[in-house]
Parts: structure tokens; sequence; C-alpha cells
């Protein structure tokens, strides 16, 4: 296999969604007992890995047009970037799901039916007369069930081999908190969407009608949440916490300031969520660690403090800026800042607005931001 | 203090916590821990 093939496959597994899904393929194994089977969990991620690379890449098939007008410059997107053909996408999506149902196998029947019926929803969800992406509220509806529910249930059979009544509670609170976060991420992809007809939660319903059906969610998700085994007054302050948070970052969202701050909210509310899922983890591995209460109060302090810093640091900064430049530029820094503000090209300012290009040299790190605040103004 | 740097100031604090997290024998949770907090910072909206 190529370089090229091998980066095509690692974009198609889009990073931060493998992480998430592993989080939850994580959760699952701790909650049924068996956190701490690297190897189990290794097989895990394999499954869970080789399911995200099959259905991402039908969703690029599928979503090619779209993309195109709402990602531009998305170097994640192989048919956008020129880094994939439509039929390489087809080929990796295959290869995928066969991996995955293989690797499924070694953890079980049952693992494999999950699988099946994942790879099954990716398909109706991008491709078909089905194409549950296009159908609003049944689009955030379906795709958190693959989403939680299979990295879920995978993690529950692979520690335990089979799934229990009382592990339901806690596969519903993670599945209707990713839906208030699902909801959200159509903010991104509004304009391209309205314009090829696909009607989102969003399209349909308007800005704070979306940030109420969010909060709700929060809200019911993290009570659900607390049918995970052994609760502790520290994981329900800690769960209070996260909402009171979310709730405040999405009531900013209703007010409509731009594309830029929407970005910075969604992202700063995503991270929450991703911390939530965190102390929940961090609580089944405390707990069945026989951890004294005050060493998991302080684990789950931590970790509220660490993500509340890099929620307020993504709501005031936005995400990373990757800005790529002519090696020539890096000669002098300060040279290049008093050009580039001069520089009145809508689609240069977008680039850098987008903070989706790549820094190199030594002087344009701090230009970054800077750039971008002049492009929102 | 740049984006960049105030990223990358709450990176190294969340990846140490995360190490010593491990180090105390949840090997998993630290992991995890490094993994998110290393992702944080690139804007994912999931």
């Amino acid at each position: 296999m190529t370089i090229s093939r091998i980066r095509l496959v690692v974009s198609l597994s889009r990073p931060p969604v493998l992480a998430l899904l592993a989080l939850f393929a994580a959760t699952g194994m701790a909650q049924a007992g068996g956190g701490d089977d690297a190897t189990r969990l290794t097989l895990v991620l394999l499954v869970v890995g080789s399911f995200v690379v099959s259905a991402v890449a039908l969703n690029d098939v599928a979503d090619e047009a779209i993309d195109r007008v709402n990602l531009p410059d998305a170097g994640d997107r192989p048919l956008v970037a020129g880094t994939g053909g439509r039929t390489d996408l087809r080929i990796v999506a295959a290869a995928a799901a066969a991996l995955a149902v293989l690797a499924a196998a070694a953890i079980g029947p049952a693992a494999v039916l999950v699988v099946v019926g994942g790879l099954l929803l990716g398909v109706c969800y991008s491709v078909g007369p089905a194409r549950l992406a296009a159908r609003g509220a049944i689009a955030s509806m379906s795709l958190p069930a693959g989403y939680v529910a299979v990295p879920y249930l995978l993690g529950l059979l692979a520690a335990r081999g089979s799934v229990r009544l009382g592990d339901l509670p806690l596969l519903g609170g993670l599945y209707v908190g990713f839906v208030g976060r699902i909801l959200l991420k159509d903010f991104r992809d509004v304009a391209g969407d309205a314009l090829f007809g696909k009607r989102t939660f969003l399209v349909r319903h308007g800005r704070r009608r979306t940030c109420a059906a969010s909060a709700v969610c929060w809200v019911v998700g993290s009570v659900s949440l607390l049918g995970v085994r052994h609760p502790t007054p520290a994981l329900v302050a800690a769960q209070v916490a996260w909402v009171v948070v979310a709730i405040g970052l999405l009531r900013a969202l209703g007010v409509d300031g731009g594309h830029r701050r929407d970005e910075r909210l969604i992202s700063a509310i995503a991270i929450v969520g991703r911390g939530m899922l965190l102390t929940l983890l961090a609580h089944l591995g405390t707990t069945a660690a026989r951890w004294p209460a005050a060493g998991a109060t302080a684990v789950l302090a931590g970790i509220l403090l660490v993500h509340l810093g890099q929620a307020h640091t993504m709501v005031r900064c936005g995400p990373r800026c990757r800005i790529r430049v002519p090696e020539a530029w890096s000669a002098g820094g300060a040279e290049l800042a008093h050009h580039v503000h001069l520089v009145p090209v809508g689609a240069v300012l977008d680039h850098l607005a987008g903070g989706d290009l790549e820094v190199v040299g030594e002087a344009e790190l701090e230009l970054a931001p800077r750039c971008r605040d002049r492009a929102l103004r | 203090m740049t984006a960049d740097q105030r990223h990358q100031v709450w990176r190294v604090i969340g990846i140490t916590f995360a190490v010593v997290v491990a180090l105390t024998g949840l090997a998993v949770v630290g992991t995890a821990i490094a993994l998110v907090v290393a992702l944080n910072s690139m804007g994912s909206n999931k």
C-alpha cells in the first residue's frame, strides 16, 4: 500500500470521530467491568475503526457535491481535496466493512450482528432511497445510533459477552446526550444543506429551536447517565457542571453572531461533551479499581478543569490555526503581517478564518489569530 | 499569548494530568484523557 493510500484511510478515519467512538467503546467495556483489558479493547477498537472508515467513505461519496460547497478547503475530504477518487473510496468502504465483520467475529456472533446492523445503518444514512441524512430530525436520531450504540454495545460484548437490562439506561443517556450535540453539527453545513434541499433539523426549525432541542437532550441525557454503575456525589456534581456550561454555551449560540462565532461555540460544546464522557469513564475506572472517594473526586475535578480551560480557549480564540504559506515568507514575520493584513481578497481571508491550513516557518504562528480576527470584523 | 500558545498550555496541562492518572493505575482512562485533550484544540463539532 502506498503512502497516499495510507493517508486516504487515515483521513477517512476522521481521528476526532474515531477518538469519540473509542471513548464510547471503552465506556461500554468499563460498564461491563472489563475496562482494564487492553487486549480486548484493542480488538474492539479495530472493529470500531474499520466501521468508521467504511461508513465515512460511503458518506463522502454520497455527499461529494454538498461537501464541495460546505467544505471547499477541507483536507480530510478526499474527493474535495483530490486525494482520492470515488472508486478508491468505494473499495476502501468495502474492505473496511469486511475487516469490521471479521474482527467482530473474534468477539462473538452478537458483535457481528451489531456491526452488520451498524454498517446497514451507515448505508441507509448515506445512500439509496432511504438516505436518512436528508431527513431532518430522523438524521439526528439515526446517526448517534451508529456513533454511540455500535461502539458501546461492542464494548459490553467484548468485556462480558452479553448485554443486560441494567446497561440500557446508560446507553440511552449517551445516545440522547449525543443527539443534543449532533443537532449542532449542521450549523457548519447550513448553506450547502439548504442549497441541495437537505432538510436538516436546523434548516427546518431554525437556530433558536435547534439550540432549545439540544439543551433538552443535554439535560435528559445527563440524567440518564446516572444509570451508570455506583453513581457518586462527585459524579453527579460533575454532570451538573457540564450541563450548566453546555446550556450557557447553547444560549449564546441561540443568538446569531456569525459563522466563526458559531464554530467556536459548537467546538466548545463538543469539548464539554467529550469531557462529560471522560468523567463517566474515569468514574467507572476508579470504581472498578476501588479508589478512595478523595482520589476519584480529584480525577473528575482534573478532567473538569482541563476541559473547561480548553472550552474557554476555544470560545475565545477558535480552533488551532494551521496556515501554510510560501517558504520565502518566513524570512520576515512583521513584514508578512503587514502584507497579510492589507490583502483584501475575500478568498484569502476565508482561508485564514477557516483555520484549516498549515503553518510553516517560524514567524507565522502568531499571525494566524490576528489575521483571522481581522477577517471576522 | 497567541491562540496556539493558549491551546498548547492546556494540552501540556491535560497530558501531564493524563500521564499521572495512567501511572496511578488507570492506564485506559489516562490514555483516553490524553487522546481527547490532544484532539480538543482541533475544533471538531462532535
